[in-house]
Parts: C-alpha cells; sequence; structure tokens
C-alpha cells in the first residue's frame, strides 16, 4: 500500500512541473530580480550602463518622495470610497434581485455586464461622458436645471469621478456574490422570522447577516486586492490631475519607469514597497471585518 | 608538377573573384537605378497631429515608388513621448522612424547614441535641396547645440500666436488691431466675459497637458525682455544650474497662464491641446493663447470647424517688461539602431521633401521650407502670415532639455494648475523653486 | 395589497438601477453610429446611421492586427494555463502530499495573486530585450501566466474539491490507472470548472492593460493598448471611439449571450471559497 502512496506521491509531483517552472520563470524569478535591482541607481536616461549599488538608498528616497505617498494616500482614499459604496450598492442589488421572480435574469444581466468590459474601455467610455464642456452626463445635468460638474478639472472631485466609474464597473462583481450568499440560505430560517413578525430591518440584521458574514467577507478582502492596483481608470480618464489629486500608485510607479521618466531602480522599489502595501491595507481590511463581526 | 597545380588553382581563384565582382557590380548597379531597397520595410512611429493625419493617404505613393513597405503606427501626444523613450532605450527599437523634436526625448537619443547622425545624408540628393529648409529651424534638431551634427529632418514648424474671434470682437465693438498690450487683451476679456457670461468662455489655453511647459516657454519669454538665458535650459536655471523660478518675468509668465487657464470652459484644467482645438473649433471659447500656429489648418477647415473664415491671428501682446514667444518644431528622425537606416533615409527624405512639405501645408500651416511658404501664403491669408512673421521676428527656439527635465516639466504642470485654481502664486512659485533644486541635485547637475 | 405596493417598489427601484447602470453602454453603442458633429449632444441623432465609423476604427492604423492578436494571445495563454492549472490543482487537492506542503502551495498561489503586476513589469521587459521576447506573441503568452495561473488553480482547486473522491477509488478498484484516473474520472466531472475558469481568464487577458503596455509595442499589441492609442485621435471622434470600443467588448457580448451560467458561477466563486 506504501508502495502505491508513494508513487501517487511523486505523480504528483510530476503533475507539478509545468506550472512550478512557468511560475518560477515569469513569478519568482522576477520579483527575485526585481528586489536585487532595487538596491541600484540605475537611470536609463542618464546612461543604460551605469548602474551603481546604492543599498537601501532607493528605499530611504521614497520616504522623502511626498508625490510617492501623495498617490498612496489617493489610492487608499480611492478603494475605501469605492469599497463602500460597492458594497452598499451591491447588497441592495443583490437583496432586490433576490426578492423579484418574474425577469430576475434580465436584471440582473444588465447590472453585472459592466464587470466583463475591459477598465480601459471602461475608462474611455465615462472619459467621453464625463467631458465637461460637451460630454453628456454634464448635458443631462444642465436640462434638468441643474450646474454642470467639473468633473475632470476639480481637485476635490476628480477621486469621486474616479469611484464613479469605478463602482458602475465592479459593482456587479458584489451582487453576484450577495445574491449567491442569500440563495444560499435556509427558507425555513426566513419563514420563522416572518411569523415572529419581526420588521424587516431586523429580519436582515438577525437572520439574514450572520449567514451572508462570510460572503461579504471574502468578496470585501477580494474587491480590495483589485481596487489598490486601480491603473487604467486614473490613467485614461483623469491622468492624475489636476495638480496629481487623482495620480493613484500604480501610475505614479509606472512614469517614474517604463512609462516616463526610466528611472528603473527607484521605480521597482517602489513597486516593491507599493507591494508590502496592499499586502498591509487587505490583512487590516480582513481584520476589521472579523473584529465587526465578533462584537456581535 | 605541384607548383603547377598550386599556381593553376591560384588562377581560377583570382578569375572567379573576378567575374564574380563583375557581375555583382553590374547586377547591383542595375537594380540601384531602379528601386534598391525594394522588398525592405521601414516602420514609422507617427503622433496623432494634422501632419500625419495628411500624410497617411499619400504613403501608398512612396510604397509604388521605391518598393519599400511602410508599416505606420499612430500614437495619441499624451503618451507618444513615454512611447518613444521606452522604444528608443530598448535593444531593438521597434521603428525606423519616428516624429522627433529638440525636447528631452531628443537629447536622450543623442546623449545615449540611439538617434541617427544624418550630415552624411543630407546632401545626398539634389533634387532635394536642403538649403530650401530653413536652416534656423534645421539648428534646432542639431546636437547638442545649434553647432552640432543634424539628427532630424524638420517637416513642421510652430510659432506660439494667439487666436481670436473676429466676429465676437466685432460684435463687442473691439477692434483687435488696436488691442496692443496685454492690458489692453486683459480689458477686451473682460468685456467678452461680461457680453456671453457662461456661453462662450473668453479664454481656452492648455491645463493638463504633458507637454504644456513647451509652451509656457512662450509666455514667460513675454516677459523676459533682453535679458540671457541659457538654451537648453531656457528662464529656469543658470549656468551654475541655480534656479530662477522666482525670477517676476517667471513669475509673471505663469501667472498670465494660469489667469488664462481659470477663463476657460468648464474642465479646462484638464484639456490637453486635443480638447483645446476642438472647444476653439467648436466656437465654444473667444481666444486661444500661446498656442501652435499650425492650428490654423484645423481652425479654417470647414469640415472641422464651426469657426472657419472667423479666425483672427496676432503674436503676443506686449508687457511692460518685454514683448516676445518661441517656437518648436516636428521633424522626422531615425533610430541608431534601425536594420534599414537606408530605406528609412528614403522615407525622410520623401516626406520632407518639396512636393511633400507644400501638399501637407493646407493641413499644417506651417511648412519648413522657403519655397512652400512662397506658395501657399495667399492660401494662408495675409492676416495669417502676417501673425506669424511678426511672432517670428520676436521668438526664440523654445526648447527644453537637461537630465530631469521631465521630472521639472512635471512640476511646472503642477505649479499652473495650483495657481490657476487660486493658490498664492509666491508660495506655488517659492514651492516650485525648491523641488526644481531638489530635481538639479538628485540628477547630480549641481556642482558639476 | 401591502404586498403588491411592496413589490411594485422593488421592480421600480431595480429598473431606475438598471436603467442607470445600462446607459453608459446604450449611449457608446448610439454614439458609435453618429457624424463626430452630432456626438457632443445625446439627443442630435445622425440619419441615415453612420456605419463607416466601425470600417474606420477596424481599419485605423493596427487596430485588426491587434484583435486578430488578442485572440491569439487570449486563446493561448488560456490553454496553457488550464492544462498547467488543472495538473497542479489536481496534484494539491488529491496527492498524498503532507499538509503541510499542500498548504505551503496553496498559499504561495494565493499570495501571488496580490502582488501588483508593477513588480513584474521591468524585470520582464529586461528578461525580454536579453531574450528577444520582447514585443512578441509568444512573450506576452507567457507573461500573462502570471495572472492566469494562479487564477485558473484557485477556481479549479474549489471545483476538484466538491469532487467526491470516492468517484476515484471506485475507479481504482475497478482497475484504472492512476492516469486514467485523472482523465475519465475527475476530468470530466471538472468540466464545468475548466469551462469557467477558462471563461473569465480569456476576459482576464483581454482586457489587461499593463503587461501589453510595457511588453508588447507595434508587432504583438492588444487591443486594450490599441484603444488607449485612439485617445489622442479620438478627441476629435467620438463616434469612431465609440465603435472601437463596441468592437473590443463583441467577445463578452458572446460570451454573455451563450455562457451566461460559466459566467456567473466563475465571478461568484472567485470570491466565495479560498
Amino acid at each position: 500500500m506504501s508502495h502505491t502512496v508513494n508513487r501517487r506521491k511523486r505523480l504528483g509531483y510530476m503533475y507539478m512541473i509545468p506550472s512550478l517552472v512557468i511560475l518560477a520563470v515569469f513569478v519568482i524569478y522576477p520579483v527575485i530580480y526585481g528586489a536585487v535591482t532595487s538596491l541600484y541607481d540605475w537611470d536609463w536616461v542618464a546612461g543604460i550602463d551605469k548602474k551603481l549599488f546604492v543599498g537601501l538608498g532607493n528605499y530611504l528616497q521614497i520616504f522623502s518622495d511626498r508625490l510617492f505617498w501623495n498617490a498612496l494616500k489617493n489610492t487608499v482614499i480611492f478603494a475605501v470610497l469605492s469599497l463602500l459604496a460597492e458594497f452598499v450598492l451591491g447588497l441592495c442589488c443583490a437583496m432586490l434581485l433576490y426578492k423579484i421572480k418574474k425577469g430576475g435574469v434580465i436584471f440582473r444581466t444588465v447590472l453585472i455586464f459592466p464587470l466583463t468590459i475591459s477598465d480601459m474601455v471602461a475608462a474611455i467610455m465615462w472619459r467621453m461622458m464625463l467631458d465637461p464642456a460637451s460630454g453628456v452626463v454634464n448635458q443631462m445635468l444642465r436640462s434638468i436645471g441643474l450646474k454642470p460638474v467639473d468633473w475632470l478639472g476639480n481637485a476635490n472631485i476628480v477621486i469621486f469621478t474616479l469611484v464613479l466609474v469605478e463602482v458602475w464597473w465592479m459593482t456587479g462583481n458584489i451582487t453576484l456574490i450577495m445574491l449567491a450568499g442569500l440563495q444560499s440560505m435556509p427558507i425555513d430560517q426566513l419563514e420563522c422570522g416572518q411569523i415572529d413578525g419581526a420588521n424587516s430591518w431586523q429580519r436582515f440584521r438577525y437572520l439574514q447577516w450572520p449567514h451572508l458574514r462570510s460572503f461579504a467577507e471574502s468578496a470585501l478582502s477580494l474587491r480590495m486586492i483589485d481596487l489598490l492596483r486601480v491603473f487604467a481608470i486614473a490613467w485614461a480618464v483623469t491622468q492624475g490631475g489636476p495638480n496629481r489629486a487623482s495620480e493613484v500608485s500604480q501610475q505614479y510607479i509606472y512614469t517614474n519607469g517604463l512609462g516616463g521618466y526610466l528611472d528603473i531602480g527607484y521605480s521597482i522599489a517602489m513597486a516593491i514597497l507599493f507591494s508590502v502595501f496592499v499586502v498591509a491595507i487587505v490583512a487590516v481590511i480582513k481584520r476589521i471585518i472579523r473584529i465587526g463581526g465578533d462584537n456581535e | 608538377m605541384k607548383t603547377s597545380k598550386k599556381l593553376m588553382a591560384l588562377l581560377l581563384a583570382a578569375v572567379m573573384i573576378i567575374t564574380s565582382f563583375a557581375f555583382g557590380t553590374i547586377l547591383t548597379g542595375a537594380e540601384e537605378a531602379e528601386k534598391p531597397y525594394e522588398g525592405q520595410t521601414v516602420r514609422v512611429l507617427l503622433n496623432s497631429h494634422p501632419w500625419q493625419q495628411a500624410i497617411e493617404p499619400m504613403v501608398h505613393e512612396f510604397e509604388e515608388a521605391t518598393g519599400i513597405k511602410v508599416e505606420i503606427t499612430v500614437l495619441g501626444e499624451d503618451i507618444y513621448w513615454d512611447r518613444v523613450n521606452l522604444g528608443l532605450s530598448s535593444a531593438e527599437p521597434p521603428f525606423d522612424v519616428f516624429m522627433l523634436s529638440p525636447n528631452m526625448t531628443g537629447y536622450n537619443g543623442y546623449t545615449n547614441g540611439w538617434i541617427a547622425n544624418l550630415d552624411d545624408y543630407v546632401y545626398q540628393s539634389e533634387e532635394y535641396d536642403f538649403d530650401d529648409i530653413y536652416p534656423y529651424i534645421v539648428d534646432g534638431f542639431r546636437f547638442p547645440d545649434a553647432e552640432g551634427s543634424i539628427y532630424g529632418i524638420p517637416l513642421t514648424m510652430e510659432t506660439y500666436i494667439v487666436f481670436y474671434r473676429k466676429d465676437l470682437f466685432e460684435e463687442q465693438g473691439i477692434d483687435a488691431s488696436a488691442l496692443e498690450t496685454m492690458d489692453d487683451w486683459w480689458a477686451a476679456l473682460d468685456k467678452i466675459h461680461e457680453a456671453y457670461g457662461d456661453e462662450i468662455a473668453p479664454a481656452v489655453i492648455r491645463g493638463q497637458d504633458e507637454t504644456m511647459p513647451d509652451e509656457l516657454l512662450a509666455a514667460v519669454y513675454n516677459h523676459w525682455g533682453d535679458k540671457p538665458y541659457m538654451a537648453q535650459r531656457m528662464f529656469y536655471f543658470d549656468e551654475e544650474w541655480n534656479t530662477h523660478f522666482l525670477d517676476d518675468a517667471v513669475k509673471e509668465g505663469f501667472a498670465d497662464w494660469a489667469k488664462l487657464l481659470s477663463m476657460g470652459p468648464i474642465g479646462a484644467t484638464s484639456f490637453t491641446w486635443y480638447e483645446c482645438v476642438n472647444q476653439f473649433a467648436a466656437g465654444n471659447a473667444a481666444t486661444y493663447w500661446f498656442d501652435a500656429s499650425l492650428f490654423a489648418g484645423t481652425f479654417e477647415d470647414p469640415e472641422q470647424s464651426l469657426v472657419a473664415g472667423k479666425v483672427g491671428y496676432t503674436a503676443p501682446p506686449k508687457t511692460p517688461t518685454g514683448n516676445g514667444t518661441t517656437h518648436w518644431a516636428w521633424g522626422l528622425g531615425i533610430t541608431e539602431a534601425s536594420p534599414v537606416k537606408d530605406a528609412a533615409w528614403q522615407f525622410v527624405q520623401w516626406g520632407t521633401s518639396k512636393d511633400i512639405n507644400e501638399r501637407t501645408a493646407t493641413a499644417t500651416y506651417g511648412p519648413v521650407r522657403a519655397s512652400t511658404w512662397a506658395a501657399k501664403s495667399e492660401e494662408f491669408g495675409e492676416e495669417y502670415c502676417k501673425a506669424v512673421d511678426e511672432a517670428l521676428n520676436i521668438s526664440a527656439p523654445g526648447y527644453m532639455y537637461f537630465n530631469g527635465a521631465a521630472e521639472v516639466t512635471g512640476r511646472i504642470i503642477d505649479a499652473v494648475v495650483r495657481i490657476s485654481q487660486g493658490e498664492d502664486l509666491d508660495e506655488v512659485m517659492n514651492w516650485m523653486d525648491a523641488e526644481a533644486q531638489a530635481i538639479v541635485e538628485k540628477e547630480g547637475l549641481k556642482g558639476e | 395589497m401591502k404586498k403588491k405596493r411592496r413589490n411594485l417598489i422593488r421592480y421600480l427601484l431595480i429598473s431606475v438601477i438598471s436603467l442607470l447602470f445600462a446607459f453608459p453602454v446604450i449611449w457608446v453603442f448610439i454614439t458609435s453610429f453618429k457624424k463626430p458633429i452630432d456626438a457632443t449632444s445625446f439627443f442630435r441623432f445622425t440619419i441615415p446611421p453612420k456605419f463607416d465609423n466601425y470600417l474606420d476604427a477596424w481599419l485605423n492604423s493596427g487596430f485588426s492586427k491587434a484583435f486578430l492578436n488578442t485572440m491569439v494571445i487570449s486563446v493561448v495563454t488560456v490553454a496553457i494555463s488550464l492544462f498547467a492549472g488543472f495538473l497542479f490543482a489536481y496534484a494539491i487537492m488529491r496527492s498524498p502530499i503532507s499538509s503541510k506542503v499542500r498548504k505551503f502551495f496553496f498559499n504561495g498561489v494565493y499570495s501571488m495573486r496580490i502582488i501588483p503586476e508593477m513588480v513584474f513589469l521591468i524585470p520582464l521587459f529586461i528578461l525580454y530585450q536579453e531574450t528577444k521576447m520582447y514585443d512578441t506573441i509568444l512573450g506576452l503568452i507567457f507573461a500573462f501566466q502570471v495572472l492566469t495561473l494562479p487564477y485558473c488553480i484557485m477556481l479549479l482547486c474549489n471545483f476538484i474539491r466538491d469532487i467526491p473522491p470516492d468517484l476515484e477509488w471506485a475507479a481504482r478498484l475497478d482497475g484504472c490507472s492512476e492516469g486514467q484516473v485523472m482523465s475519465r474520472v475527475v476530468l470530466p466531472l471538472c468540466m464545468p470548472g475548466i469551462v469557467t475558469s477558462g471563461i473569465l481568464a480569456f476576459i482576464a487577458v483581454w482586457t489587461a492593460l499593463m503587461f501589453p503596455l510595457a511588453l508588447a509595442y507595434s508587432k504583438a499589441t492588444t487591443v486594450a493598448v490599441t484603444i488607449s492609442i485612439f485617445k489622442g485621435y479620438g478627441s476629435f471622434n467620438w463616434p469612431v471611439m465609440a465603435a472601437a470600443s463596441m468592437i473590443i467588448t463583441v467577445p463578452q457580448i458572446l460570451l454573455f449571450a451563450f455562457c451566461n451560467k460559466y459566467l456567473i458561477s466563475g465571478y461568484t466563486m472567485g470570491a466565495v471559497k479560498e
């Protein structure tokens, strides 16, 4: 018997080989190479052959780089606002879809279609629609007697512009997950609540929410990972402006590296530090959700 | 016996070499007469630009005449320079010919040996008549300075002028030809604002546009006067890399720009030249400041513009301390690592030839050949030509390049936007000065 | 009576929300048939509709090439990810390895999903310059494995976990070899999982921007990059931009029409089980 177990074990490792080779070359090697390169001052504009070991110099420089922290701040604000908006809206949509008997499929399809669209296409569509001077959104606002909004040029508004695009694009994901959560609930629990005469808020709070919490937990942490990695939407809708009010981390790192200044060592150092932040922030979010649950 | 065999072998070899040489020259000679580069492919990278839109439909003529295949890629200007930089730094650049300017990208290309020296090419063909291209514009494409070698051939030039709507000015009883100073113009813009309110903005000007700092040089120079400055560092740095953002002329130039920006249509801070041109062509702005003369080609084209025939042109108005503007040019360059340099030159030569310069002039309004200006000035109209002439009389080349220029221009955009949104001028300029200082120090320029 | 009214309110609410979500797509669709002059006003229509916009977009420099490129890249990327990913997922879920090793691989793959793409861009760029993989379709196919392989592994693990191991033991008792157990028992049962992760990985590649932006230039560009290049041109010509956006979204529309069920289970599953 142990003979076959060993054979199956060996076979198992063999099955892993293709993936491990790919991951080693295209994931692990770049990370190690990047970590090493981040210790060098290597600016292609100054000369591609000049590569100077500076130890942690690049990382120290980041700490006094106001623009890096500005971008990180924008990224976190954007991610948290989007996450809240998507969660509230997504949960509402899921509850509505759950209760509706006829036509649910059509509504569901409409709500989740944006999910599949490329972020670049979403960004370009909204860039046209939000054009302050001739875009359709301001035109609608004018036609109902409201003042047009400077979606792209006002430093106090641009972050909300990005949130708006993101919410349109990705709310469907949360809707789907929460809907799955609702549908997986045992029906008798709900009926029991109805007989007790509990009002709908109480029913939600004490019967549905405890069941939904694990769904919410994974939906939120998954979304957070993606939100922190925002790039295309900021890059194409506002280009980070005005005055960097909507510049996000990946965009700033890209501009310093391959997308502009070609300051390679510094750019990689920022990318690695940013990854550390992403892992930390996601961990914090998970913790917050857990604590929120334990308080009951 | 042995030696004669050797001799025979030698003789035979000699004969073979000679015949193959002879045949070779005959064959290649025949080919050269027709299409020496037939079958080669030239990859061309262009910026989305009036010249590019004019040239694209003509490229097949070149292909038919030479047998060279041309592959064109077009990029919007907001990502164009970044892509060019990235491509040039590649071991095998993904293009052979590209639109080049004497800016940071051109300078990088020169210092790193990424772009080809064209000195040996320009006089190859007499018919090409290289000297017909304005020498002062060609000089911009010499590196490291106007005495150096040629790295690009100009194809359009632009000087920064003021566009205004003649019909609106007339309607309000403003005689534009009587407006001499910047203050006169400010008063006129106020009047326009009172008359048209939110309907038509008094002015439009570039905002969050990566290349805006190039045009901003014109606004600064308009205040600069006769003071000396260093060509490639322009008004912002001196020989010792001391920063001059607190100079009054620089401050005034930034302030003018910011004020015009704040007069723009809603969203103006986010405008690149694409949006500015669009807004002015759609009739949403009464004036368009310090921008490329060549946009006249778009404004006078009824297909693209609602204001054709209603646009007036003028050189920037005087300020108390000076009067000036800058000019700029696009050219074609060849990558040093290109495997088909000679074929690439054929394309460059064709694209900047008399014939093409003339045929694209209607779209660009900024030909670079004396012969083309002579042939086209009637079509451009008297007023336009006068404005461009006057502007060129007070114009300096507006090319800024040194290591770290990209970072500096990024901060300049931030500064202008901040001033336009109501932040204190002195405070912002102090910040700007400190940032510029830090950048040149980081690049190791100071104390060189 | 009360129940009926409540239902009505629900329908009203969901209709309003749906309309808001559908509006951008409707707007782009309508705009794609307009003349540039009409594009800036929602209420101005071009009659007859200008179908040429689609042709213009398709013929605009490099767009059609990018479309075909992206098709090839997406399909091959997904095929490799599914092949390698299925073997890997089967091995860590079913092979009698110690739970510690299993956990190590599982967490390793999961953490790969968190790392921002930015970390990979420059190292891959340099690697590709040296190996001549820069601006090639093959280069992109392998770069995309960074995104799709961990993703496929995670999804497929979930599916394999749900297959009762008893079935495999029964097959073994019937004399099936190990290879047959995998290919004749697990693989067919796992088919919905393979289709689902295939579709999602396809969309991920189809829509990805950063890898092609950094690792391709002109020969191997993809649609996401090409449409970003329309920007400058598009400020003049919205309808052509809109038409290009519609063309790029055709695969997703087809997937919605024919594989709705898999799409939904995929998007739901990505999060529910970790």
